[in-house]
């Protein structure tokens, strides 16, 4: 309960730190994502209109799996402030709370991306989606059930990776941000949330959606969608996996790199 | 491109500015929240409010002030990295919102918690891309280069990385990049921030050096009023954004009238008599030793030996100048 | 600390220097782009590792950008109103393109403006002697760090053109690096008008630069061809993503209808529109920051 407490005090202020900054500042970021939604949503359409889309992929499914691959996307990419406080610095700072380093940093990516996010961009698009044409349901009710227990999953997977990654990008040192950027490159492709697995060639989209990256994006939003290919306990089953096997990794390389971490951010 | 200015020019000439900034407020509370997303309440601060001093060519001045009492602000108009809300600036006859770029290559400012030094560089490429950018000639580049690596002890330095340095090395090197360029007037915001005694005594000689031998006219702010004494012949103290004081050191202990302390030690078993002695003011007893602050324009020094000449059982008697410390301090607490 | 005499310093005591003359913006222009290059040089002979490591990051990054939509035109044999070979050659424009944008504007956060602003940093720039914009222009400049995306480029520039029946004349070649150069342009100008956004609010809008670069990231390598008349117009001028690469590159397979052949005038003219418009915002963002400053500061990533 104690624990909680302090993280939710932590996300809270962290939350609070962007919407002090008045509705333009958000509103600019959040402008950009919904022309890009926009954009993404008319290029299906026209390529909708003049292809043949593959099998248990129609028009409305593609377009509700974009409007939910926007809608969600702080959660199927996770991204906490680990690798740039370790450039900073400042990731000593966190050692010095009561509290346990990396749920600290969990809770601050909640506060400062997951809340406005979802308050201010996430809800009003799911709200207005109707009146782009755009379906924002599940394909069933169970679906949705599948989907917030995929999602969870792919929400704790992107965690360790993202912890992963800040290991590896201590011991990289003036590199990190190459680590950063090729992981940018490659989140949107091989998640599976710009482009889903079902378009593209199917040994390619196959081999993507048996990656960890896959579990990420891919297998919540397929859940969510439905159609072929999309089996809710098998995706949920690799989740459960990749997540076996990517946490143990994660916390044995987060704690190996904890001196470099401290002696290099102090 | 001449670069000189004549002499009468005053080096600055700051007339009755006035600097204000909208701070936003938050009160932290979660029902504010839409509030302020729409409407993001704002508070007017007056950073500077009716500032003007003037200094010559060739001074070296102490810019000093409470936190948050608009040294910085003042440096940041001073170098044209701000406008003033109201009044003039002229910085070596320039107004610097009008003509920062010839301002540039006359003065240096170096904020003490910032570098201008290229990270992953040694310290030597960052200088040659100085060179470069103000396009300083060859020859004064080379003579100013010597100087600094001589006087500043820069030789080991010049060839290591920048982001290898300690926060003293670091700070020569950038005092050194400096003064590539001969600038005329200097801005030091708290150049000894941070540093260690030998640092800091390196770093006050080399200016006074600059100062004396260069002509070439400092402006330094710092919270270490020991520092700035040493500095520094004139100290200008700011409150809330108004000038305060404007003399030397030695006036501002005259106009605290603290401006002398005689500190007696006595043996064990004497003390008699010395809580109260006549011009003397006690300002701290421990173990045997006695603090006393005394006004010599109230009370004469002949007097206050003849009143201690008639204790018994004194071993030592030492007369100090009050602390600068304690006198600013005491004048900090008088404007709360 | 010696204590050394600096009287021998009389011919330069402060205020007798002659600086070398200017002879205006283009050779301080120059001479501040010898200067980056010069850096940049020295970084990559220092820390050859690491330079490498970012050369290969940009080459990867550039293929990943491309992947999705060549492997979208493999399986359906092109889309968007272009084939398989013309898909390749306005990615290989796209990839060109943020190689000039790399090679100009990846040094010091000058492609990332809004972390200039919102830390404060621009303090830095006001103690120089040398206008704002000649700052903005040199100081991102990284002709060996920057470059591998940019010889990406070409390399499949080149090889997408064998599969292409055009004539590769001067002219050609003219309107295509006159495409690029709007294309980057455009790019460039649409993330500094949002960076404006760090003056009024330095915190919360210092990270809006990637922000406003995303859409061109994700998606300026999809054909646009199937879209409405509207949607084009939109995508062609007030969400400029259409000009990265799909518009140029149609002008240059000449399959859009222009007075001087391959020349993307429509870009071309686009570009100083939108670089009009950032000029314009972003000196009054300057006269803000005149007025108010930035309230934080903080040394990341500058230099």
């Amino acid at each position: 309960m104690k624990r909680l407490q302090q993280y939710t005090a932590t996300a809270r202020i962290c939350a609070k730190g962007v919407f002090d900054g008045g509705l333009l500042s958000v509103a600019g970021e959040y402008l950009v994502r919904f022309l890009q939604l926009i954009l993404l949503v008319q290029i299906w359409r026209s390529f909708g209109e003049s292809s043949v889309l593959p099998d248990g992929m129609s028009l409305p499914v593609l377009l509700t799996y974009t409007l939910m691959a926007s809608v969600f996307r702080q959660q199927l990419d996770i991204i906490t402030p680990a690798t740039s406080a370790l450039w900073e610095g400042s990731i000593t700072g966190r050692y010095l709370r009561p509290c346990p380093v990396l749920g600290g940093l969990a809770a601050e990516t909640i506060g400062r991306w997951w809340i406005p996010v979802f308050l201010f961009y996430s809800v009003p698009v799911l709200l207005i989606s109707p009146l782009l044409g755009i379906s924002p349901l599940p394909a069933s009710a169970w679906n949705l059930v599948f989907f917030l227990i995929s999602l969870a999953l792919s929400a704790s997977l992107g965690f360790a990776l993202d912890f992963i990654y800040a290991s590896m990008a201590i011991r990289m040192k003036n590199g990190c941000w190459a680590a950063q950027m090729v992981r940018e490159a490659l989140t949107q492709l091989f998640t599976g949330a710009l482009i889903p697995f079902a378009m593209l060639p199917g040994w390619a989209g196959q081999l993507l959606s048996w990656l960890p990256t896959g579990s990420i994006a891919s297998a919540p939003l397929s859940i969510y969608v439905g159609g072929a290919g999309s089996s809710p306990l098998y995706l949920i089953g690799l989740q459960l996996f990749w997540n076996a096997v990517l946490w143990p990794i994660s916390l044995w390389i987060f704690h190996k790199s904890e001196e470099r971490m401290i002696s290099y951010g102090g | 491109m001449e670069n000189m200015a004549a002499p009468d020019i005053l080096a600055l000439d700051i007339v009755d500015i006035t600097k204000i900034y909208s701070q936003w407020q938050r009160t932290g509370q979660v029902r504010d929240i839409l509030r302020n997303l729409i409407h993001p309440q704002k508070k007017e601060i007056k950073a500077l409010e009716g500032l003007s001093l003037q200094v010559r060519q060739g001074e070296f001045a102490a810019y000093a002030g409470a936190n948050g009492a608009g040294k910085s602000t003042t440096i940041k108009i001073l170098s044209g990295i701000l406008k003033p809300t109201s009044g003039s600036v002229r910085v070596l006859g320039m107004d610097p919102s009008v003509s920062r770029l010839e301002l540039m290559r006359r003065i240096g400012v170096l904020f003490g918690q910032r570098t201008e030094l290229w990270w992953d560089q040694p310290v030597l490429t960052s200088f040659e891309w100085k060179k470069s950018v103000w396009n300083i000639p060859d020859s004064v580049y080379k003579e100013n280069l010597d100087m600094v690596t001589e006087l500043l002890d820069l030789g080991e330095l010049l060839h290591t990385f920048s982001r290898e340095l300690s926060l003293g090395q670091r700070m020569k090197a950038d005092l050194g990049m400096l003064l590539l360029h001969s600038p005329q007037v200097l801005f030091l915001d708290e150049p000894t921030l941070g540093l260690d005694v030998l640092a800091k005594r390196d770093m006050i000689t080399f200016l006074k050096k600059i100062n004396k031998e260069r002509g070439v006219t400092i402006v330094v702010t710092s919270h270490d009023m020991d520092d700035l004494e040493e500095m520094a012949r004139r100290i200008i103290l700011l409150d809330h954004g108004h000038l305060a004081f404007d003399g030397s050191f030695e006036e501002l202990r005259r106009v605290q009238g603290g401006l002398g302390r005689v500190r007696v030690t006595v043996s064990e078993d004497a003390g008699a008599g010395m809580q109260e002695l006549p011009g003397l003011t006690l300002e701290e007893v421990k173990d045997n030793v006695y603090e006393y602050a005394y006004n010599h324009e109230k009370s004469s020094m002949q007097d206050i030996l003849k009143a201690l000449s008639c204790l018994s059982g004194i071993e030592d008697v030492e007369l100090k100048r009050a602390p600068i410390e304690e006198v600013i301090a005491k004048l900090y607490r008088s404007w709360k | 600390m010696e204590d050394r005499s600096i009287n021998n310093q009389t011919e330069n005591t402060a205020g007798e220097i002659r600086y070398g003359k200017e002879k205006g913006w283009f050779f301080t222009l120059m001479r501040l782009y010898g200067t980056y290059a010069k850096l940049d040089l020295l970084w990559f002979l220092r820390d050859t590792k690491y330079c490498l490591l970012y050369m290969v990051t940009d080459v990867i990054c550039a293929l990943a950008a491309m992947a999705g939509v060549l492997l979208l035109s493999v399986q359906f044999g092109g889309f968007g109103g272009m084939s398989r070979n013309e898909i390749l050659f306005m990615l290989s424009y796209g990839i060109f393109v943020d190689g000039i944008f790399n090679l100009f504007f990846t040094g010091e956060n000058m492609g990332n403006i809004s972390r200039v602003i919102g830390r404060g940093q621009l303090d830095h720039w006001m103690i120089q002697p040398v206008p704002v914009w000649i700052q903005m222009a040199t100081c991102g400049f990284c002709p060996f760090s920057g470059s591998s995306k940019l010889v990406c480029g070409i390399i499949m520039t080149v090889y997408s053109l064998y599969g292409l029946p055009v004539a590769v004349t001067p002219w050609w070649v003219f309107s295509f690096l006159a495409g690029t150069a709007a294309s980057t342009a455009v790019i460039l100008a649409f993330v500094y008008i949002v960076s404006c956004l760090a003056f009024v609010s330095p915190a919360a809008a210092e990270e809006i630069a990637p922000t406003a670069h995303s859409p061109f990231d994700m998606l300026k390598s999809y054909p646009l061809g199937g879209l409405s008349a509207f949607w084009k117009t939109c995508f062609c001028t007030v969400a400029p993503v259409g000009l990265a690469a799909w518009l140029p590159s149609l002008s240059l397979l000449e399959k859009a209808p222009g007075m001087f052949g391959p020349l993307p005038v429509l870009t071309i003219v686009m570009a100083a529109v939108y670089m009009a418009a950032a000029g314009m915002l972003f000196k009054k963002g300057m006269n803000y920051y005149g007025k108010y400053g930035c309230p934080r500061y903080s040394g990341f990533g500058h230099r």
